[in-house]
């Protein structure tokens, strides 16, 4: 395959699918005569440095595809934070990230009434208004960040032509990894179960002074239901390792589910009570605080896991549709 | 600061005036690489970025028609003026006229009544 060939391939990979055939198939006929009439005027075929500093003329793919979007529009706040090339791309991931918090909460609603805790109204939107108002605030800066690196990014000839200019490709998960989850999630779902139940083997010898706050059990079946969900993407996984979409697709839904666990978590104040209310405790104001701290730092971190695999599952989609 | 501001302005005063040039020299038909460079050579450069797609928003505007011819074993997407698109034409080059003489008369009258003061 000659550098032309890698380069279209890879402007292809970033255009709506459409329209691919028609743009690259034009796209490819005038960068040729551009290179034909070069070769002309050194009266010599060109050199492959020579044709890539013609193709490198143009741009890198992604910028050359955004020129035949059709105009989404752009995200403007005083300054243009998204451009029209970008755009399409945030839209479509904010879109999805909003989809799945609607369907996690609703599950997590519908998991919390049949655990005998319904919750309210009022809780649940303040809830899914955190969530996409924190979703659209890191989802932006991660794309405004995009758009000031995108101007100075260059093709890499000498890659492969997929999509892997900008982000690491998405590559399939083997079998054993997918056995690995499998067991590892098996275990933590056991394990689950077990402190649950027990919760003194968790908590030791504190037992006798402390258990579990009430908010532990509101989240349990979720939590359960997270876990068998991710059990069985690794099964599918076991037996189609090749169908990477459906793993970041879960891996994205199941992360966003974790968040809202950890969110509706923040809403306590004691996630640790004492086992005898008459009994009194000076530590147990420090252990709570603590718990909380913990709490945010695993709220941030999912926040940062829910960008990775929200970008990791578009480059899957697109690595899907370049393929086909 | 001056330099962004000229070339901000200089960037919206082209932008119409390329969609006028590329119309103007698509009487003949001419495929996209080739439409370039005979701008390039009457003194108006385009990216190529910026040229390829606006021949196929014209097109989709009615304003170009396109078709598939092989010229030098090779197979080009040649486009042309269409009706729709010479009527559009001389509107653009009848309103380009007017600026262009309103914009004369307004710098003349400026810059006499400055000497005048």
């Amino acid at each position: 395959m000659d550098l032309l060939d890698r380069y279209i391939k890879a402007v292809k990979s970033y255009l709506p699918k459409a329209q691919q055939d028609d743009i690259i198939r034009e796209l490819a006929a005038n960068i040729q005569a551009q290179m034909d009439d070069r070769a002309t005027e050194l009266g010599r075929p060109l050199t492959d440095a020579e044709q890539e500093a013609i193709l490198q003329s143009h741009g890198h793919p992604m910028l050359v595809a955004g020129r035949y979007q059709t105009a989404w529009g752009t995200l403007v706040f005083g300054r243009q934070l998204i451009g029209a090339t970008l755009f399409p791309f945030y839209v479509k991931v904010l879109w999805f990230t909003l989809e799945l918090s609607l369907i996690t909460h609703v599950i997590v609603i519908v998991a919390l009434f049949f655990g005998g805790n319904p919750t309210t109204f009022g809780g649940v939107m303040t809830e899914i208004v955190f969530q996409i108002t924190i979703q659209f605030v890191v989802i932006t800066g991660i794309f405004a960040a995009m758009e000031q690196y995108l101007p100075t990014m260059t093709w890499n000839a000498q890659r492969p032509p997929t999509l892997t200019q900008a982000f690491p490709k998405v590559r399939q998960s083997t079998r054993l990894e997918s056995v690995a989850q499998i067991i590892v999630l098996a275990i933590l779902a056991v394990w689950l179960r077990f402190i649950f139940d027990r919760p003194e083997v968790l908590l030791g010898p504190a037992a006798a002074t402390y258990r579990l706050g009430p908010i532990w059990y509101d989240v349990a079946l979720p939590t359960v239901l997270i876990v068998v969900v991710s059990i069985m993407q690794g099964a599918i996984n076991l037996i189609r390792p090749d169908w990477v979409q459906l793993r970041q697709t879960v891996r994205v839904a199941t992360d966003i589910g974790s968040l809202g666990i950890m969110v509706y978590l923040l809403r306590a104040t004691g996630w640790i009570v004492l086992a005898h209310p008459t009994d009194t405790s000076t530590a147990l104001g420090p252990i709570n605080h603590y718990i909380a701290y913990g709490l945010w730092i695993a709220v941030l971190s999912t926040l940062v896991i829910i960008a990775v695999d929200s970008w990791r599952w578009l480059r899957s989609w697109q690595g899907s549709s370049a393929q086909s | 600061m001056d330099g962004d501001i000229f070339e901000n302005l200089r960037m919206e005063l082209r932008r119409g005036s390329l969609i006028v040039a590329v119309l103007a020299a698509l009487r003949v038909e001419r495929y996209g690489y080739a439409l370039r460079k005979t701008l390039a050579d009457g003194g108006l450069d385009i990216e190529e970025n910026t040229l390829y797609p606006l021949l196929r928003r014209l097109e989709s505007q009615g304003l170009l028609t396109s078709l598939w011819r092989e010229e030098n074993k090779r197979n080009k997407r040649f486009y042309c003026l269409s009706v729709e698109g010479e009527v559009i034409l001389q509107q653009l080059l009848g309103e380009w006229r007017t600026i262009d003489a309103a914009l004369a008369r307004i710098s003349t009258t400026t810059t006499a009544s400055t000497e005048h003061d």
